[in-house]
């Protein structure tokens, strides 16, 4: 009965709250007969209003762009369509990832919630200066729904499985908020992803500068790995340790990391396995890696806030994995072939510029010889995310630096 | 009349010697398991070495001038299997006699590292080490020593809740939930502030593994376990008297509070030694006890060891299977304690109708 209760009342304030910010909708500019599209016929009557004097020029001049450039439609990362009829003013971005995204697009200004990483996190002074000016709406695993209404935006962005694919949308029924899902820490799809939001957001000439940057930077270097045949890429036994220092956890397909790692010109030993898994050391030393890969989440022992040559946080997590004694006759630990990176190099465009890269230059020097992931890093923080950071002489991501 | 005395009393005695026969059965029982099933544990595993070469390494160590072994062998048997299979057994071994001893001194079949809040502690310890910790260099001792402590100071906490309130079994068991719920409380809370990588480690962790396990941490569970078990065997006595209440156990001249007191201590310090390095590993606690109740009786002179022996068997086998099933993906162990206690568990249940507690 008390539960009832509970859920009646929740349910009632929940109405109370999606209320207003439905009504708060705006309607799309020139729209008469409610179908949120300005046909030819009411660009006409818009233009007759303004020559009666009804309606401003600049109105006008917003009901033809309407009229001319919508409505605009993609395909998210989800696989939905996803229509745009006005130009969006108000987004609300659950994840870093597509916060990222944002700032590339010079989209911005137009944020009004972003996710409890970029509003106030260890992060948010040096790498999202202007996160706290925004509401803060938790973020895709634990979303505000109540602050994300009241932001009021247009449209919403978050990952592909996060929040429960139809709880986003469930909760914003009839808000008039859009819901976008995109994947955009995946590698096969981040300029795609990059391009379509450019689309949407009419910043086309932003995602062009930037795919071309991309190309320029890095794209060439993935486009050689992918013409080697897989004899010539080395076999990697990558760790992947989330935290509690638990050894032989690794990545499979499916997993976003494996993907880094293929397109890095790894051959994954244990591609066969799916996403995050303890595995046995015992079929780890008979797989026998070339090359093995650590990775780690190090809280405030590496990252862009530390001294470039401060890795003694690092340099242990590698020389652990080359003290194991299992692993003693392992070609990779015998070879010294142990690399390890951390979080810094998987976040956001980070993950390319920076954790691809160096992946590359571990896995293929030869290929990957003029690629400087620092500079590359720099280039991007510098030009497409507003940050004056000095990531070439500041900053530990991995070890040892290639 | 006199022979009549005699004849009685040899009965009697035979019915005695059949009752203890009984259990020196299941012992020896357990025993044959334990070691045939760490015989096989130890050949089985992705590397796929022989039988042969396994018991060659392993013989190679004690007979070195008989027995030949490459360095493959003996990495893989000694560096990887042979102390997990120890830790299986110690760690079994330890959780199962930590629940006996805890459900016989507070009179409850519901006792058990869970119901006490001791887990849930020990989770706390830890998460707050992943979550809030300073990670690497501190990392894998942080962690551990926040579970042990963590451990510690929730059962010094439950019994001086229940001290205060005064000692009864009622009184533990409800200060442990209390405990219990806190604890929970406060670990959901930082998996919520926590970044969405450390929530998952929070998650494994709490799932338990015995992948951590080393010789040293065998040797240091070990250890724990040969100073705090002979107490619990000397008591046992005792502890089957405070089952016929505490009245008649003070009549009988326990000292109620002591032995409960200590008891309590020792099964809590059993259990932070072992789920400090191996995460929370439940049900063993609860159900090796129950399961040995219900096959030899509530004797804890005989339910302390054969609940270590049970307890053995269980996580042992659970852990052969986890690490074997889905190879090379290992299962957590958890997952497998449960799927192979719960039927057996069941099937007793089922089997013996009459009131076992």
């Amino acid at each position: 009965m008390k539960r009832l209760m509970l859920c009646i009342l929740a349910v009632v304030i929940f109405a109370m709250v999606a209320a207003p910010a439905q009504s708060q909708q705006s309607a799309v500019p020139g729209d008469r007969d409610g179908n949120t599209v300005v046909s030819d016929q009411e660009l006409q009557l818009a233009v007759q209003e303004h020559k009666d004097g009804k309606i401003s020029s600049d109105d006008l001049a917003e009901i033809r762009h309407v009229h001319d450039n919508y409505p605009r439609t993609i395909k998210d990362s989800a696989n939905r369509e996803v229509t745009i009829y006005k130009p969006i003013e108000r987004i609300a971005v659950l994840t870093t990832e597509d916060y990222e995204v944002l700032r590339t697009l010079k989209a911005s200004d137009k944020i009004v919630a972003a996710s409890k990483y970029v509003t106030g996190s260890n992060e948010t002074d040096l790498l999202y200066p202007e996160g706290r000016r925004y509401i803060n709406v938790g973020d895709p695993f634990n979303t505000d729904y109540e602050a994300l209404l009241k932001a009021d935006p247009d449209i919403v962005i978050s990952y592909v499985t996060n929040p429960k694919p139809g709880e986003l949308e469930k909760n914003l029924k009839d808000t008039g908020i859009t819901v976008i899902r995109m994947d955009s820490g995946n590698i096969s799809q981040y300029l795609e992803d990059i391009r379509k939001m450019g689309y949407i957001l009419e910043k086309e000439d932003q995602s062009n500068a930037f795919a071309a940057f991309y190309n320029q930077m890095l794209g060439t270097y993935l486009a050689e790995v992918k013409k080697l045949p897989d004899g010539d890429k080395p076999r990697v036994y990558l760790e992947a340790d989330f935290g509690s220092g638990r050894p032989y956890f690794t990545v499979g397909a499916t997993h976003s990391f494996d993907e880094m790692l293929k397109a890095a010109g790894g051959r994954n030993v244990y591609s066969n396995i799916t996403y995050y898994k303890e595995v046995s050391p015992e079929s780890t030393i008979m797989q026998n890696p070339e090359i093995i890969l650590r990775y780690k989440y190090l809280k405030n022992i590496a990252g862009l806030g530390k001294k470039i040559d401060d890795t003694s946080g690092i340099e242990a997590l590698r020389n652990e994995i080359l003290s194991r004694p299992e692993l003693k006759n392992v070609t990779a630990v015998q070879q010294k072939e142990v690399y390890a990176f951390t979080w810094d190099c998987t976040r956001g465009g980070a993950r390319f510029f920076l954790g691809l890269g160096y992946l590359g230059k571990w896995l293929l020097p030869e290929l990957f010889k003029d690629y400087n992931p620092r500079e590359a890093y720099q280039e991007y923080l510098r030009n497409f995310q507003g940050l004056d950071l000095d990531v070439v002489n500041n900053g530990v991501f991995a070890y040892p630096e290639a | 009349m006199n022979s009549e005395k005699t004849v009685r009393g040899i009965e009697l005695r035979d019915e005695y010697q059949k009752f203890i026969g009984r259990k020196v059965l299941f012992f020896l029982a357990l025993i044959l398991g334990i070691i045939t099933l760490s015989g096989i544990a130890a050949t089985l595993g992705s590397a796929e070495i022989s039988v042969l070469d396994v018991y060659s390494a392993i013989l190679a160590r004690f007979f070195p001038d008989y027995f030949q072994t490459t360095w493959f062998a003996e990495t893989i048997v000694w560096g990887l299997r042979l102390h997990r299979i120890l830790m299986a057994i110690v760690a079994g071994a330890g959780l199962s006699v930590a629940g006996a001893a805890m459900q016989g001194i507070l009179k409850n079949p519901l006792a058990s590292e869970f119901t006490l809040g001791v887990s849930s502690a020990a989770a706390f310890g830890a998460a707050l080490a992943i979550v809030m910790g300073a990670g690497f260099a501190g990392g894998e001792f942080l962690i551990i020593g926040n579970a042990f402590i963590f451990t510690l100071l929730a059962s010094f906490t439950v019994y001086g809740l229940a001290r205060y309130k005064g000692i009864t079994p009622e009184t533990m068991i409800l200060a442990g939930i209390a405990i219990m719920y806190l604890f929970s409380a406060m670990t959901s809370f930082l998996q919520y502030v926590g970044q969405s990588e450390q929530v998952q480690e929070v998650v494994f962790w709490m799932m338990g593994s015995l992948g951590r396990s080393s010789w040293d941490r065998v040797g240091i569970i070990t250890a724990v376990l040969i100073i705090c078990y002979p107490y619990l065997i000397l008591k046992s006595w005792d502890i089957n008297a405070l089952g016929a209440g505490d009245e008649t156990a003070k009549s009988l001249g326990v000292n109620v509070e002591r032995t409960r007191v200590i008891a309590m201590m020792l099964s809590s310090l059993i259990t932070a030694s072992i789920i400090c390095f191996t995460g929370t590993i439940g049900f063993i606690g609860l159900v090796g006890p129950h399961i040995v109740r219900m096959a030899i009786g509530g004797d804890h002179r005989f339910l302390l060891p054969g609940s270590a022996l049970a307890g053995a068997l269980l996580l042992l086998g659970a852990d052969t299977l986890a690490r074997t099933v889905l190879s090379p993906v290992i299962l957590p162990v958890g997952i497998m304690t449960s799927f192979l206690g719960v039927p057996f568990f069941i099937y007793l249940f089922m089997k013996r109708r009459k009131e076992f507690w």
